[in-house]
């Protein structure tokens, strides 16, 4: 058959998006193999009881009937503040940083599901054979883990800070602490950003689950008690730098500006460079292993 | 089946099993005897089901599986069974002769039988200079080899095969359609599984075609063929005059139905036979005009083994 | 002597598949950061010996306890059968003539001396980084570090007859159980493994000066007691595990 005849075989009509739109594409997919597994709504659900939390306590703090003393105290219990503005708490941005635990069980779920199953099962070449690169791929796998880090962090935020805003007679609460929305946007896009990418290196080079998620809980469980425990027996607060959690909260919280702690406010912006540089070395070691042919030995 | 009761070595008793509310089988009774009998059927038609009934990995949810004398999910059964799955999963970092004598060693050999075994089934299934490569790096026609290997290693009285033949060229497919075959002649009952007739028509003594957990038909090729005799059957004939052909043609009562395209007739007939016949006379009455018919090519679309499938399956939809 | 046969080569397969798996090279990234932890503290420049003994007790406590014996237990004990069902290569295992009870036994018998191995091997080479107050750390704690494990590397395994991602099921009893559960006040505590083995931590560190926790927070169980609660939850979640295995068609292994 000549060449004029296999182009003729079956003739493609449509308009062909530019390889930037197949992102798109790979996030979907990757969504979808992650939401088919039951174990991913039990953990979602298990993130979103918190969520339920801090809605009560919304509840309770608008519509009912309280002293002002008990009011303090229920604020102060769940470490949460409406207000933008409070110099010491910022409730939604507590939210997210609760979730953290949550979060990193789903995002292990997350790594091995996504990214470790496309190396393991030899999928990439079915990507890479597309007419697209290397970096769409990764893009779309890195969107689609924020998606995922977002539905238990910033989207349940943002539903706390509208419940509150209705929950109230007027517009006022929303215009008064407009900051609240760039300060999660930001968070959300460090928090979002760094732990995909890192996710992805990782899931990339160990591609089973129970390598990530020794590697994930150390990471972010087992670094962030180290870090405390050195800097209480030298005192020296840079220690605390050793904990991904805590960089990425102080991170984030440069978008909003308050930090709650004296340790907190020295270090931001070092834990904004650490990380910057951590995830150029994530993303770098990343580019390097997505390759469309597997060398087998 | 053919067979004699003392050589049933499997035996499905009226097995039904369900998935919650989905039927996986419904209420099959098979016997099956020593030979090669294809297991038939699309995917989802219970194929599967059926030979994990038959290993013992499933229960049934009514009725009983039995490998001679024992119930299929009991040890004695298993110790009479080879199983060759599947699914194109192993333990990747072994060699094919570790993973041959790992899994012929479960059977509780000594190791120096555990070796002869493997040695000997690695022989049989063409591996045996290749086995020390890691499974990672092997072809898919390879791998379905070493599942082969541990499924004959301790020459099981019934071996149960899920498309073996998959992903193997078709060299590879005579050689192991052969070893089915060696393996059936020396008194075995073998079960092969596959989607396509064509795969076991050299191989099968019987057939049980399964659709919708439910068997469809059972006998040999020969006698599922006869089946079709009475069937419609479908022709494509070219030739140049091909309107003329089918002008012609469509004035026989034998003829259901002319579709013409370009050079080309197809012709659906209620009676071939009859149908070759007129065809013959049709041709010679019309060779002396000026402008004879020419047929240059001639084929039956639907007489192959995969008809009777095709016809089978249209049958119970 | 035929399960005999096919119980230790199953044994010496899962021991080789796991020793040389990736998890193992990933349990040396916590324990790496534990000695370069022990190693930064200075533990034998600490000249009063309670003092260096109390902190050095407080690291193994409520780090070193809650994370190197879950962490090794998870790597082997939920991956000796959960890797066989992630990779679905149980199916190959299960045709076999050989009784559940001997996978299951083989299973447990090829994980667990590994995580011993990982998590009370761990704690010899920082108890012996710490130099004095170390050595009496060691003979104390290596018990609760012993029955810990392998309560854990039992309970795992039971998940991953259980779950189809036993992995992510032992992460969250892990997190949930152990680290939020385990250090709050209340009798919930009693859930989880940790209790216990911080108890037989508590019972054989307080003969050596280490300062014993607020019983408001924290009440422990007698050493007898903890030990015998450890080993009752390691048998028990072992023969739940079988019966539950016995039975059960893994229809998801093909």
């Amino acid at each position: 058959m000549s060449a004029n005849g296999v182009g003729d075989y079956r003739p493609w009509h449509g308009e062909r998006r530019a390889p930037l739109a197949a992102c798109g594409a790979i996030m979907r997919t990757s969504l979808r193999q992650l939401f088919r597994r039951k174990v991913y709504w039990i953990v979602l659900a298990i993130g979103l009881g918190q969520y339920l939390v801090y809605a009560s306590v919304i509840y309770g703090l608008t519509q009912m009937q309280m002293p002002e003393r008990s009011k303090n105290m229920l604020l102060q219990s769940f470490n949460f503040s409406p207000n933008a503005d409070d110099p010491q708490e910022t409730g939604y941005l507590q939210f997210v940083e609760a979730q953290s635990l949550v979060v990193m069980i789903l995002l292990a779920l997350c790594g091995s599901q996504m990214i470790g199953s496309d190396f393991r099962d030899g999928v990439l070449p079915f990507y890479l054979s597309r007419r697209i690169e290397r970096r769409h791929y990764v893009l779309g796998k890195i969107l689609a883990i924020i998606v995922v880090v977002w539905l238990l962090t910033v989207v349940p935020a943002f539903a706390l800070f509208i419940e509150f805003g209705l929950f109230t007679t007027s517009l006022d609460y929303w215009w008064e602490n407009w900051k609240i929305v760039p300060a999660l946007l930001g968070y959300g896009l460090v928090l979002g950003g760094v732990t995909a990418v890192w996710l992805a290196a990782i899931s990339a080079y160990l591609q089973r689950l129970a390598p990530i998620a020794v590697t994930w809980a150390s990471l972010f469980l087992l670094t962030g008690r180290l870090a405390l425990a050195l800097r209480d027996a030298t005192g020296d607060r840079r220690w605390l730098l050793l904990d991904p959690w805590r960089d990425l909260r102080l991170a984030g919280r440069l978008f909003y500006g308050v930090f709650p702690t004296a340790d907190d406010r020295q270090l931001p912006l070092q834990a904004a460079a650490l990380l910057a540089v951590v995830t150029a070395i994530a993303f770098a070691a990343l580019m390097r292993r997505v390759r469309a042919v597997e060398v087998v030995s | 089946m053919s067979t004699t009761n003392t050589e049933i070595a499997l035996t499905f008793d009226g097995v039904t099993r369900f998935y919650g509310p989905v039927i996986g089988l419904g209420d099959v009774t098979l016997r099956f005897g020593p030979g090669v009998t294809g297991l038939l059927g699309t995917n989802g038609a219970g194929k599967s089901t059926l030979l994990k009934l038959a290993s013992g990995r499933l229960r049934p949810t009514q009725g009983c599986v039995r490998i001679g004398d024992f119930d299929a999910t009991s040890l004695a059964a298993k110790r009479l069974l080879g199983y060759c799955p599947e699914i194109n999963k192993f333990y990747e970092e072994m060699t094919g002769r570790e993973f041959v004598r790992t899994m012929t060693r479960l059977y509780g050999y000594s190791w120096s039988e555990t070796r002869q075994r493997t040695e000997a089934a690695l022989d049989r299934v063409g591996m045996l200079d290749r086995a020390d490569r890691a499974l990672g790096g092997y072809s898919h026609g390879m791998r379905q080899r070493i599942k082969l290997a541990q499924a004959v290693a301790h020459e099981p009285r019934v071996l149960l095969l899920d498309e073996p033949l998959t992903g193997i060229d078709p060299a590879g497919r005579r050689e192991v359609n052969q070893l089915i075959r060696d393996l059936a002649d020396e008194g075995r009952t073998v079960v092969v599984s596959s989607h396509l007739l064509v795969e076991l028509e050299q191989s099968a003594d019987h057939l049980v075609m399964l659709q919708r957990g439910r068997v469809q038909a059972e006998g040999t090729l020969a006698e599922l063929r006869r089946r079709l005799d009475d069937q419609p059957l479908t022709i494509r004939i070219e030739s140049p005059q091909a309107r003329r052909l089918a002008a012609i043609c469509v004035a026989g009562p034998e003829v259901a139905q002319v579709d013409v395209r370009g050079d080309a007739v197809t012709i659906r007939t209620t009676d071939a036979p009859q149908f070759f016949v007129a065809l013959n006379e049709l041709i010679a009455a019309h060779s002396q005009e000026t402008e004879p018919l020419v047929v240059e090519r001639m084929e039956t679309l639907d007489a192959g083994a995969e008809a009777v499938f095709d016809y089978l399956q249209r049958g119970a939809t | 002597m035929t399960y005999l046969r096919a119980g230790t080569t199953l044994v010496f397969t899962t021991f080789r598949r796991l020793v040389w798996s990736v998890g193992t090279l990933m349990l040396l990234f916590p324990l790496a950061a534990c000695t370069l932890f022990v190693a930064r503290r200075g533990y034998p420049q600490i000249s009063d010996p309670l003092v260096a003994f109390n902190s050095l007790s407080n690291f193994l406590l409520y780090i070193y306890a809650s994370f190197m014996p879950p962490l090794a237990a998870l790597a082997f004990g939920a991956q000796s059968l959960g890797g066989d069902r992630e990779d679905r290569t149980l199916v190959f295992l299960l045709i076999r003539p050989v009784p559940r009870w001997v996978i299951l036994a083989a299973k447990f018998a090829a994980a667990w001396p590994l995580a011993i191995c990982v998590s009370c091997g761990g704690l010899a080479l920082l108890c012996r980084l710490a130099g004095p107050p170390g050595s009496i750390a060691f003979a104390a704690y290596l018990p609760a570090i012993f029955y810990m494990t392998t309560a854990y590397t039992a309970v795992f395994l039971a998940f991953s007859v259980l779950f189809r991602h036993a992995v992510i099921a032992a992460l969250v009893y892990s997190l949930f159980m152990e680290v939020l559960l385990g250090n709050v006040p209340g009798i919930i505590k009693k859930l989880a493994v940790n209790y216990y083995g911080r108890s037989l931590m508590f019972d054989a560190g307080v003969d050596h000066g280490l300062v014993a926790p607020d019983p408001q927070w924290f009440e422990p169980l007698s050493g007898f007691a903890a030990r015998g609660t450890l080993l009752g939850i390691t048998l028990a979640v072992l023969v739940g595990a079988w019966l539950v295995f016995r039975l059960r068609e893994y229809e998801d292994s093909a």
